[in-house]
């Protein structure tokens, strides 16, 4: 039999004790096992900050072995009522119509105290004299009721089986329930970075936000984002010492929810329960990346993989100083950047490194700085507006803002459109195109280097220095780095103009 | 090439074949490789276009990173408009190059395409000579695609056909091919004189 761990605690103490448990369980049967291990009666089970009611399965809680329970003793051995409310449909009788009714039940109590069960019914009330709730799980039981008129005070004792009545007595809302988180279960999608690397299912779990203990019990359940991620939500933090109201929530990978590890919620992959289609491949999977466009276009996991990797490598990000280096819905439509970058370390360490990089440049040039051109450096510098003659700080290598090169006397005679001048070629780390990889490990490229300058289809960029190859297409070229997007031309290596439009747009 | 890129063509191929666009025999779409990388398209010239009733054959490529990255398309059959060469058939269309978004398919390339043809943007232009002719004397640009239209692509004749034909057809016995007498013919307005003389400067 599997072990789980169940913390306890009531006002006067608090432990920790294992418990056998069987996955097909549901928690009354829990319940149960634990009063006999205890000898106390488990008022209220707590997992992930919300109380669990009876019928759940413990399979359906996603336990794993040596998964941890809290659990709140009762003060007394005999729970009272408490409102949770169930509803019931079924008539209580065969002559009334079949309809709903709500049944008061403590739901923690279970059978141990079949006095807080009672059902109204239109002037009349049954409380339940026993019960056998075995089949509990399935929605069906048995037990018999006292009758009260309320009407009257003569109280007729009819002690009946009410489910005999019935036939069929069965706890509609939670059964329904039940099945759907079943077939389609809700989950958060996380980024889980030290094990996985991969995106994930989450687990959302709460503690409080004072002494981070998981005793905490929820006033209300969260049900959107905004709830989980801002200080909204507040409960109570059943730990003896602690007076802690507000909760807060973080995030656990479901492969290994016993590892202290970094998940990081993915706001934008959310649930596909309308089987919207992936616009980029028409498949209709669980999940989708959703942007944030007025039409909120959406796409499978790995097209979006696809999708920032291919963008990424060919430097096609947008920088906006708003939201930062990010890309957009891949329709193409209006603000629909990606606001938080956890979404990108779908592509992989190495390119997430990459992207971290560009953005940094992208960042620097936005400043009006610069980046160093020396071999193997590559540092940003954000140096005075009139300084001519920069000395990177991290490699002492001193150069020309101008043109870039070496520092010199006189007057620079070369203008980069772009001041800060993306030095591709000598730019660590970075890369225009995916195929040229710039190891980022310093060693001097300028025999690489000088291949590229002697390859006819690249050449620089004459606003920003950036290495551009040419595979086709016109003479009229846009630059793709993000502060820079110079028209220029092929064949001039300089700004767009009438001339090449006219004389050699497409030799 | 990758398995999204071909399953995308796939499908693309046969949102082409099913479309109402191919019933009506405007657009089609072709396999010339087996392995979807290289097709073919063809589209009719709208109507009331110089390129009425003519057929352009397209070259369509797809890269491996599609449908992130734009399918690279220029016309085979060759063309005088302002936005797509006379000699080499690339086309300007911002779809094609910084425009273009995933979600756009071949059907909806082969369709602006076809749009491209019944609205030129001339202030645009990949052909600088045609735009200049398209912008200082329409009526030659109109006569000259019209032509291009008839002899390339098998658009309807009009009624001054037979008259460029001869002048084509006199160049021709001085031995130049056809197609270089088309291109330099068109070039200068339909002077021959002028035509002759580039070519043989």
């Amino acid at each position: 039999m599997p072990v789980i761990w169940l913390y306890y605690t009531n006002k006067e103490s608090g432990g920790r004790i294992p418990v056998m448990v069987e996955w097909d369980w549901n928690v009354f049967k829990l319940k149960q096992a634990i009063t006999s291990q205890l000898g106390r009666v488990p008022n209220k089970l707590i997992f992930l900050g919300k109380e669990i009611d009876n019928k759940t399965k413990l399979r359906d809680l996603h336990m794993i072995e040596f998964s941890t329970l809290y659990c709140v003793l009762a003060t007394n051995t005999m729970p009272r009522v408490n409102n949770t409310k169930l509803r019931v449909y079924g008539s209580l009788s065969p002559s009334l119509p079949s309809r709903g009714y709500d049944i008061q039940m403590p739901m923690s109590a279970g059978p141990l105290d079949p006095s807080g069960i009672h059902v109204e019914l239109e002037g009349e009330y049954y409380v339940p004299m026993t019960s056998h709730w075995d089949k509990g799980s399935e929605g069906v039981f048995d037990f018999s009721f006292r009758r009260y008129v309320a009407d009257s005070d003569t109280v007729s004792e009819v002690s009946e089986h009410i489910y005999e009545h019935l036939g069929e007595f069965s706890l509609h809302t939670s059964q329904i329930s039940y099945e759907t988180m079943k077939s389609k279960r809700r989950y958060f999608s996380v980024f889980c970075r030290d094990v996985c690397n991969t995106i994930t299912r989450g687990k959302l779990l709460v503690r409080c936000w004072n002494c981070k203990s998981n005793h905490f019990t929820l006033s209300c359940d969260p049900s959107c984002w905004n709830d989980v991620t801002g200080d909204v939500i507040t409960g109570s933090c059943v730990s003896c010492k602690c007076e802690g109201i507000r909760a807060e929530f973080y995030f656990n990978c479901i492969n290994h929810p016993q590892q202290e590890s970094i998940a990081t919620p993915l706001k934008q992959v959310k649930m596909n329960e309308r089987s919207v289609e992936c616009i980029i491949c028409a498949e209709s999977p669980d999940r989708l990346m959703v942007f944030e466009c007025t039409s909120l276009h959406a796409t499978c996991l790995p097209c979006f993989t696809e999708y920032v990797r291919v963008n990424l490598v060919s430097r096609l990000f947008r920088y906006e100083s708003s939201v930062g280096y990010s890309l957009g819905c891949p329709a193409g439509c209006p603000n629909s950047l990606i606001t938080d970058a956890e979404h990108f370390r779908v592509v992989g360490d190495e390119l997430y490194e990459r992207l971290h990089k560009f953005a940094a440049e992208e960042f620097v040039l936005a400043e009006g700085g610069v980046l160093c051109p020396a071999v193997g450096c590559g540092e940003g510098v954000i140096p005075g507006t009139k300084d001519r003659l920069i000395t990177c700080e991290a490699c002492c290598h001193m150069f020309c803002r101008k043109c870039m090169d070496r520092a010199h006397f006189g007057v620079c005679e070369r203008s980069l459109s772009v001041r800060g001048g993306v030095a591709g070629v000598n730019l660590k780390g970075s890369a225009i195109r995916s195929s040229w990889r710039f190891g980022g490990d310093g060693r001097d490229r300028s025999e690489e280097s000088q291949d590229w300058k002697e390859s006819s289809n690249i050449k620089s960029c004459p606003g920003c220095n950036a290495p551009v190859e040419r595979d086709g297409g016109c003479s009229h070229i846009t630059c793709s780095v993000g502060v820079c997007q110079l028209e220029w031309c092929w064949l001039c290596e300089k700004e767009w103009n009438l001339e090449c439009r006219e004389d050699h747009w497409f030799d | 090439m990758a398995s999204l890129a071909i399953q995308r063509v796939k499908r693309e191929f046969k949102e082409v074949v099913t479309s109402s666009e191919a019933e009506n025999s405007q657009i089609k779409l072709e396999m010339v490789a087996e392995n979807l990388k290289h097709l073919q398209g063809e589209i009719k010239g709208p109507p009331d276009t110089p390129f009425e009733g003519a057929t352009f054959i397209l070259d369509i490529l797809i890269p491996d990173s599609y449908p992130f990255n734009p399918p690279k398309v220029k016309f085979a059959t060759k063309i005088w408009h302002p936005n797509i060469s006379s000699a080499t058939g690339a086309i300007c269309l911002d779809i094609l190059k910084d425009q273009w978004a995933a979600a756009m398919t071949l059907r909806t390339v082969l369709l602006s395409i076809q749009a491209l043809l019944a609205s030129a943007e001339p202030d645009d232009p990949q052909d600088a000579v045609v735009a200049k002719q398209y912008k200082e004397t329409p009526e030659i640009y109109h006569m000259t695609a019209k032509f291009w239209a008839e002899f390339f692509a098998g658009g309807n004749p009009s009624s001054y056909s037979a008259d460029l034909r001869q002048k084509v057809k006199s160049l021709c016995d001085m031995g130049i091919q056809s197609l270089d007498a088309v291109r330099a013919l068109s070039h200068y307005n339909w002077d021959a004189t002028t035509a002759v003389e580039s070519i043989f400067s």
